[in-house]
């Protein structure tokens, strides 16, 4: 009995001390988490001008979601399937680039004895310094005087010179942006896989070999199974950052010329801060993204379970 | 996976490749910084043919005060990371060591929120500080930073403190120790590796954001670094020097820090992603 109440009395304080430590992170999650996500989505439904007051809002039903998915709108519409179709050549650049590259990388590492420390503190600088300031210098490199045109034409490549800039034609302007976005996530996969790797026991190799395994066999089932899960989880932080690109585009290239470079970040950004768009509908856009990388998310933790 | 047929030469050539590709733009903007305006394009050299042109960075510090910027970017990303160390450390403890009703339902609402991008709210967070008069303010800033990595850093803690052995917890909670000392006397100090990863995880993402204070930061003299660099691009042209030396001045810090913690950095993240 008296070790019943005890226990009762224990954990009662011992739940109370639980809300007091949680109270701080719930708390700001309410306010600036939970009513903003709710608040989000009341306002998908209303109008709302740029600067005016909240109680001016106007009920617009599913006119926000119209306007720019079926095109009620038909600029915005234009423009917002354009920017959602470079959000997904940018997923799949980087699943067919960023993957295979820091998989290489992280295969040669590990293959040489002197230097790992040296090239691996090089290989991670963009991861550290992919910001606003490298973003203007990748803007210099792509000049019509840039470093780019100019090894081009030092090596005799003069057909291929991007005359306006290499982020000034629309041709070549995606395939410039996407570059300086797979150079920033290299760095992160491949230090991912490298550790994948350097946890497999080299005896495993050794043991197959005696037992007289082809190189084949070793990848299929000793190599594999360890990177399975770790590409995986690759994809899904890489298609995460490719559906909420914004840094780079704004930066470089504000999504022009003439829209080549537009994704749904900045297409948001522009319709809710600049010019006179409609809060309400740049909302509902958001809340389109947040559908497609829930949809995106499932998809790879449903294909994450599968290994188990 | 060791290759045996791989040729050396071959395999430091593809790294060397790669590590220049890595560096080039980090040495093109401490080049260019140094050059003169007019030689930023013009020379085939990297670095400037005759004089190092040191005073850009003299011209930027006194051109818009780069000194106050470089203040704000440290007080955001300090007291942001306390907050996130400070709140998640707790919230991690709670889920981790600790019974009590709503335990599940808890963690997976702060769980889910790891979904929610952060554009979609972008929004409504600028509508809600309106109201709550936090807008243009650092607090505006640090409060939906500290929010944001809330997922991520409850579930390091909360497996952190899970894999410390449950004996200590125990044999200290029968000393009558109140759960707040076990806390802040014993588990915090055995999480500093664990600290250090969210610390080195968040610094980044915090020194280096953009998209929030363009949206919750007006007055001038409140500016972060990202916000100070693309200030120094307006203008009719765009002066490179100045631009990258602006530009080398919000690096530096971020890359003394990776040097200084490099091995922390990857054992971080490393292990952030591949154990759980």
């Amino acid at each position: 009995m008296n070790t019943d109440r005890f226990h009762r009395k224990a954990s009662f304080r011992e739940a109370l001390s639980a809300y007091v430590l949680l109270a701080p992170a719930v708390i700001l999650f309410l306010v600036i988490g939970l009513f903003t996500v709710l608040f989000s989505i009341w306002l998908s439904f209303y109008h709302l001008g740029q600067g005016s007051l909240l109680s001016s809002a106007k009920f617009a039903g599913l006119d926000n979601f119209k306007d720019f998915l079926i095109g009620r709108d038909q600029l915005l519409a234009e423009s917002f399937w354009r920017a959602l179709g470079n959000n997904l050549i940018i997923c799949v650049s980087m699943v067919l680039l960023v993957i295979p590259i820091s998989l290489v990388l992280s295969v040669l590492l590990q293959n040489i004895t002197r230097g790992v420390r040296f090239f691996r503190t090089l290989f991670l600088l963009p991861m550290v310094t992919s910001s606003v300031a490298i973003y203007y210098v990748w803007t210099g490199i792509y000049e019509p005087e840039g470093s780019l045109n100019k090894i081009l034409s030092a090596v005799g490549l003069d057909k291929l010179l991007a005359v306006n800039g290499w982020i000034g034609e629309l041709h070549t302007a995606l395939p410039a942006v996407i570059l300086v976005i797979v150079w920033g996530a290299v760095p992160f996969t491949m230090i991912l896989y490298f550790a994948g790797l350097q946890s497999i026991d080299q005896h495993l190799y050794e043991s197959a070999e005696i037992d007289g395994a082809n190189f084949w066999r070793k990848l299929l089932h000793i190599t594999w199974p360890i990177l399975k899960p770790i590409t995986v989880i690759a994809i899904i932080i890489n298609l995460n950052g490719a559906i909420q690109i914004f840094d780079q585009v704004w930066v470089m290239t504000k999504g022009g010329p003439a829209g080549t470079t537009e994704v749904v970040s900045v297409l948001i950004y522009k319709e809710a801060f600049l010019g006179t768009g409609d809060l309400g509908r740049a909302n509902a856009m958001g809340w389109t993204m947040f559908a497609l990388t829930f949809a995106l998310s499932l998809i790879s933790i449903r294909s994450l379970r599968e290994k188990a | 996976m060791r290759l045996k047929y791989l040729n050396k030469t071959i395999v430091y050539m593809l790294l060397i490749i790669w590590a220049l590709l890595s560096i080039y733009p980090l040495l093109w903007m401490i080049g260019a910084s140094l050059k003169d305006q007019a030689e930023v394009f013009s020379s085939y050299s990297l670095f400037p043919d005759n004089v190092w042109h040191w005073n850009t960075y003299v011209e930027v510090w006194n051109r818009i005060e780069f000194f106050k910027y470089f203040l704000n970017s440290v007080n955001v990303t300090f007291w942001t990371l306390v907050g996130i160390i400070l709140l998640f450390t707790m919230a991690g403890f709670a889920f981790a060591k600790l019974e009590f009703k709503g335990k599940s339902f808890l963690f997976y609402m702060f769980l889910g929120m790891m979904f929610v991008p952060g554009i979609t709210v972008l929004i409504p967070l600028y509508l809600t500080e309106s109201s709550l008069h936090l807008l243009d303010s650092h607090l505006g800033l640090i409060l939906p930073m500290v929010n944001g990595s809330a997922p991520i850093a409850i579930f390091l803690f909360r497996n952190y403190f899970r894999s410390i052995p449950h004996e200590i917890y125990e044999s200290v909670k029968m000393e009558g120790a109140s759960i707040f000392r076990i806390l802040f006397q014993i588990y915090i100090p055995l999480a500093v590796p664990a600290i250090a990863t969210i610390t080195i995880m968040n610094f980044l993402s915090s020194w280096n954001s953009l998209v929030l204070p363009m949206v919750l930061l007006n007055s001038q003299k409140l500016f972060t670094l990202p916000l100070a660099i693309i200030f120094l691009d307006t203008g009719v042209f765009r002066q490179w020097n100045v631009l990258m030396a602006g530009s080398l001045i919000a690096v530096g810090p971020v890359i003394l820090a990776f040097i200084f913690f490099q091995k922390y950095y990857i054992q971080g993240l490393s292990s952030g992603a591949i154990k759980s």
